[in-house]
């Protein structure tokens, strides 16, 4: 039975390992001598915003949970080479090919109202997560079957059907252990948690104040007496706080990338995997799309490499599959049909019939403005005419997915944890994001046999496939560009590791004397 | 009343119409104004000349030269998609200024007729009229425009429309207080005693007098509906892409500041100058009107 | 005086009115469903309409309306969809920033504006005046975040005096709350300033010339005598009404200025909350911007009874 659970903990982990992505400036390796750190330092950084909730179970994702996990703990956690590692839950094992995990929780964690963190109060996140009427967690929850608590530091989960993802989806949101005594009443006023830091004081959209959590289970690797959130939307805005030191620690966007590297005493790593800029189309709306040949037409008109060198400062890669190169689930033997061909996309324009020109109306986000206007240049030149409709806020998503009153556009993505669960968001029937379900029988049983996969070679093996299906044959959502998102931080900072879960992952982290 | 007769009663009222001659006359002699029309003259011809007048084609990217410094080739560089921002600004007055129109035309459209009736009627309908104002005036111009465009979805005419509906509880103002002198008047008391109709009073009489200060308004108006159009534009809210204005300019260019802030030079030039030859012709308009119909 | 008073009053209740019914109408009109935002990545149609029965938005607008302006007066401005925390809570955080930014920018344009009111004022005709009338119009002519963006570009980024971005609280010492107001203030208050320096120039020269100064010369004071003493009081009376003029409009025009230092006051709140469809938050701030306003303008009314010795006796 242990050398199963060796292997399968070892089968889990290697399925999200892979190297870091080639980064920027890490710190030297190795966790900082106690020496070196002053404890009663407080780290201050800019962050895109304060979270909208501190209710793991409702907050809408995104940049968010990387905040929840400074107070919270997750059952399992995500180390900087991507791979999986314990967190409230020590050791994690399946043993029917992935239908069901139990998972043994460490029995020397406490809340900070005093509850202990035990099976039942894991059971009483999940379950809230589960049934929670407005709660954000139930579509990518809605595999489990039922989650028992059969031990005192033991948890079982139980799926419906074999996935073996879901120890990934436990590292976010899921997995967030929050204090039942904080959801009592129903609604998560502040967030009581495990983690790190414990959450002092807050001005929604402003600013957060947590302080370090004196009784953290490994409370001597907390090297921060506090940690001071400030948020600001604008990446120009984080950029110039990082320059004159008003935040020790941040991260920018592509376009700041070339100055933020060239700044005195800054050091940075890039996070490549979490900003991709996708294209979604709906055939519903506009015929034209419904056409394979369109579709590839399309793509071959878009000059990724001038996109990303051109408008994203190199900070940037082109896109054809769902992670960047060196993520965990990159396909390294992959064939692209999709290559910029100007020409040879005006042809498949004309063998589909619209040699005599194409019209419609692209909508994106005030961040892809750019992105947008280079796209439409490339479009106007095969002959295809696009207005641009910049939606601020949510608008374009909006428009895309729910109101469906856009028939192309482009939104953010963020990869998701799991290349298998980014297929799924984007491919199987009725998600949000294929909108007018443009469907590929073939790569939707695909989609459902690779979770069940536990042999990493052969689950890599079938991600090639399917990343080389939707490079021959475009469905509802292309992949265009990678922007990086590159971590800035003074030389202040010590023991910072190339997270590329998102920012901010402070676990480590610490201020020099 | 009775004592004076028809005849000079209406020779009265003919000479209460102001003289162009003398206008012209005085502000020829201001040098300022005249170079400030001048300006706004050159500005206006190189608007609609525009396509003929750009080196580039404004909308031509080039990825591999982005954001270049001034060079041979291009005048002002280039901008974050590798386009000639000489060409850009260049077609980017058309669009700047024939906003301006809009929103200007819009708010004179509204505010003149209710002020007119407002300041000659009074009574209740002035009253209502103004406390309609009143709320308006209370609410914060540019939010308010915000609000409207993001209800209708942004586009420059949206834009356009709001600034114009924001904007024409001024030209209200301005015009009421202007009837409000002007009704005093003597030629107006001797129009009403002839018997003449209320409307034609004020199309023939009121009117004309209103004018005077009514140009100048327009004109500052001008540069504030231009002010407001960049403030727009700047959030996005204004015109979309390809299609620029200086607004929308000056808005791309602050994602850039730091990596190439020339940008953020020429557009602002363009919308300073420009608005500050409205204002300097409006007070040369102002200077020449006479010191009997400036009050 | 309050005889003068009571009619001014109801009709500012009148307006007021106005305004809320403007406000609910036009936030009412907002379209995009804000329970769309809320939902997450994966809604469905029954999660939005539980969402929006929770925010009250199925029940018809008359009820909402009232429903609304009801709480108003018990102060309750409702609760931000995005953050979910009452609005109120919202605009007391925020309103320290904006109020701070807005009085730096009064004094600093009452200061310039007075000061170079004065000096036209006195050197009338002279080259002096002429620049001064000059630079004034720049300043009208200008847009104040562009002025905003040079700054930035000179003071924070070139000479490095001032930061480029953020808010620094009165409680962490008046020197980094000044410094990191100075340039945003600087920006709002420079066509507010050019506006006053004309008002003062022109009223200064019309009071110099009048008569009973004549007299005071012929009496021997000195010039700088009669300056501050009379021609400054009787020059006062336009200039509240000027001062209250631009402090209202500053209330309006922070709000590009904000988003580009970075500031945390109710004009970036504005924004992103129009962006973001939530529109508690829109009315909140657009209400509590009507209610300065208004009060302003009774004030301004009420100190020009008081400093305009015909009105009160006439």
């Amino acid at each position: 039975m242990r050398k199963s659970l060796i292997a399968i903990a070892a089968a889990a982990a290697l399925l999200l390992s892979g190297c870091a992505g080639g980064n920027g400036d890490p710190s030297p390796g190795g966790p900082p001598a106690a020496s070196e750190v002053d404890r009663d330092a407080r780290l201050s950084i800019g962050t895109l915003s304060t979270p909208a909730t501190w209710d793991a179970a409702k907050n809408v994702g995104g940049p968010e949970p990387a905040m929840l996990r400074l107070v919270y703990d997750t059952l399992i956690e995500v180390d900087e080479n991507n791979e999986l590692v314990g967190g409230a839950a020590e050791s994690w094992t399946t043993e029917d090919g992935g239908v069901s995990y139990i998972l043994t929780l460490r029995d020397d964690i406490a809340f900070t109202d005093g509850a202990p963190l035990n099976a039942e109060a894991v059971k009483a996140n999940l379950d809230r997560a589960l049934t929670l009427e407005d709660g954000t967690l139930r579509a990518s929850l809605g595999n489990v079957a039922s989650v028992d608590a059969t031990d005192e530091f033991t948890v079982t989960i139980t799926q419906k059907v074999p996935d073996v993802t879901l120890p990934v989806l436990l590292t976010d949101r899921a997995g967030m252990v929050m204090a039942p005594s904080s959801f009592a009443s129903g609604e998560v006023t502040r967030p009581v948690g495990s983690g790190e830091y414990v959450w002092v004081a807050e001005s929604p959209g402003v600013s957060v104040t947590l302080d370090r959590n004196p009784d953290y289970r490994d409370a001597d690797h907390v090297l921060l007496a506090g940690v001071d959130i400030r948020a600001m939307e604008d990446p120009v805005a984080r950029l110039n706080a990082i320059r004159t030191k008003a935040v020790d620690m941040t991260f920018v966007g592509p376009e700041q990338v070339d100055e933020a590297k060239a700044l005195p005493g800054i050091s940075s790593f890039d996070v490549k995997g979490r900003s991709l800029r996708v294209i979604y189309v709906n055939k519903d709306l506009e015929p034209a799309f419904g056409d394979p040949d369109v579709r590839m037409a399309l793509n071959k008109a878009i000059d990724r490499e001038g996109i990303a060198n051109g408008v994203l400062f190199g900070a940037a890669e082109p896109a054809y599959q769902l992670r960047p190169e060196g993520g965990a689930g990159f396909s390294e033997a992959f064939d692209s049909a999709i290559t910029y061909d100007p020409e040879g996309a005006r042809e498949l324009l004309q063998k589909a019939g619209y040699g005599e020109g194409l019209s419609f109306n692209f909508v994106t986000q005030p961040r892809f403005q750019k992105e947008a206007e280079a796209i439409q240049a490339s479009y106007s030149a095969i002959g295809v005419d696009m207005t641009i409709e910049i939606l601020p806020g949510a608008g374009a998503g909006t428009a895309l997915w729910y109101d469906k009153t856009a028939s192309i556009g482009m939104a953010n993505f963020d990869g998701r944890l799991d290349i298998g669960l980014a297929y799924q968001t984007f491919f199987v029937e009725g998600t949000a994001y294929n909108p007018s379900n443009i469907l590929d029988e073939d790569l939707i049983a695909m989609i459902g046999t690779q979770a069940g996969l536990v042999d990493p070679a052969e689950r890599q093996r079938m991600h090639d496939d399917m990343a080389t299906l939707i490079a021959t044959s475009p469905l509802g959502a292309w992949p265009v560009v990678w922007g990086y998102e590159p971590v800035l931080y003074t030389d202040e900072v010590v023991g910072v590791k190339p997270f590329q879960t998102g920012f901010p992952a402070l676990k480590g982290v610490g201020k020099s004397q | 009343m009775s004592a004076i007769t028809k005849t000079e009663v209406i020779a009265t009222l003919a000479g209460s119409r102001p003289t162009r001659g003398r206008f012209v006359q005085r502000f020829r002699r201001q040098p300022i104004a005249v170079g400030a029309l001048g300006f706004l003259l050159l500005v206006s011809a190189m608007a609609l000349l525009a396509p003929w007048l750009i080196p580039h084609d404004p909308y031509q990217q080039d990825l591999a030269r982005v954001l270049q410094t001034p060079s041979g080739e291009h005048l002002l560089g280039t901008d974050e998609l590798g386009r000639d921002v000489f060409s850009r600004l260049i077609m980017g007055a058309r669009v700047s200024l024939l906003a301006a129109l809009q929103g200007t035309t819009l708010a004179i459209a509204i505010g003149l007729p209710l002020g007119l009736v407002a300041g000659y009627v009074r009574g209740r309908v002035d009253g209502a009229i103004m406390i309609v104002t009143d709320a308006l005036m209370a609410l914060p111009a540019l939010v308010l425009a915000m609000a409207i465009v993001a209800i209708w979805g942004p586009s420059l005419t949206n834009a356009m429309v709001a600034i114009g509906i924001v904007t024409a509880p001024r030209a209200l103002r301005l015009v009421r207080s202007s009837v409000l002198q002007i009704r005093e008047e003597t030629f107006i008391e001797a129009a009403r005693s002839i018997g003449t109709r209320s409307i034609v009073i004020v199309l023939r009489h009121v009117l004309p007098n209103v004018v005077a200060p009514l140009i100048v308004f327009t004109a500052i108006l001008a540069g504030t509906v231009m002010l407001m159009e960049a403030g727009l534009s700047f959030l996005g809210l204004g015109v979309q892409p390809p299609e620029s204005s200086w607004g929308a300019m000056l808005g791309t260019s602050f994602r850039y500041i730091s990596r190439a802030p020339l940008l953020a030079i020429y557009p602002g030039l363009a919308i300073a100058l420009t608005v500050l030859a409205l204002n300097l012709v409006g007070d040369g308009i102002r200077e020449s009107i006479g010191k009997k119909l400036q009050k | 005086m309050l005889a003068i008073f009571a009619p001014r009053l109801i009709r500012t209740a009148a307006v007021f009115v106005l305004v809320t019914v403007g406000i609910f109408g036009l936030t009412a009109l907002l379209p995009g469903d804000p329970a769309l935002a809320l939902a997450g990545e994966n809604p469905t149609p029954e999660l939005i309409a539980s969402i929006r029965e929770q925010l009250g938005l199925d029940r018809p607008l008359y009820e909402q309306y009232f429903g609304w302006l009801l709480a108003l007066f018990s102060g309750d401005l409702g609760t931000s969809l995005y953050f979910g925390v009452p609005v109120g809570e919202l605009i007391i955080a925020r309103l320290p920033v904006t109020l701070s930014l807005t009085l730096v920018a009064v004094v600093i344009s009452i200061v310039l504006g007075l000061a170079g009111g004065m000096v036209a004022a006195a050197r009338r005709g002279t080259i002096v005046d002429r620049l001064a009338t000059v630079l004034s119009t720049i300043g009208i002519a200008t847009p104040n975040f562009w002025f905003g963006m040079i700054f930035i570009i000179v003071f924070a980024f070139g000479l490095g005096w001032f930061p480029a971005v953020g808010y620094a609280p009165l409680a962490d010492g008046v020197g980094p709350w000044l410094a990191h107001l100075i340039l945003p203030a600087t920006a709002l208050a420079l066509a507010g300033a050019a506006e006053l320096m004309r008002q003062t120039r022109s009223s200064m020269t019309d009071t110099l010339g009048q008569d009973y100064i004549r007299t005071a010369r012929a009496q021997g004071l000195r010039p700088a005598a009669i300056y501050w003493r009379r021609a400054l009081r009787n020059a006062s009376i336009p200039l509240v009404t000027v001062v209250a003029f631009q402090v209202a409009l500053l209330l309006g025009g922070v709000v590009i200025v904000e988003k580009i230092f970075g500031l945390p006051g109710l004009g970036s709140l504005v924004i992103d909350a129009v962006f973001s469809k939530d529109l508690p938050v829109v009315q909140g701030v657009v209400l509590v911007n009507a209610i300065i306003v208004l009060s302003l303008n009774l004030l301004t009314d009420f100190l020009y009874t008081l400093l305009n010795p015909k009105v009160r006796h006439g």
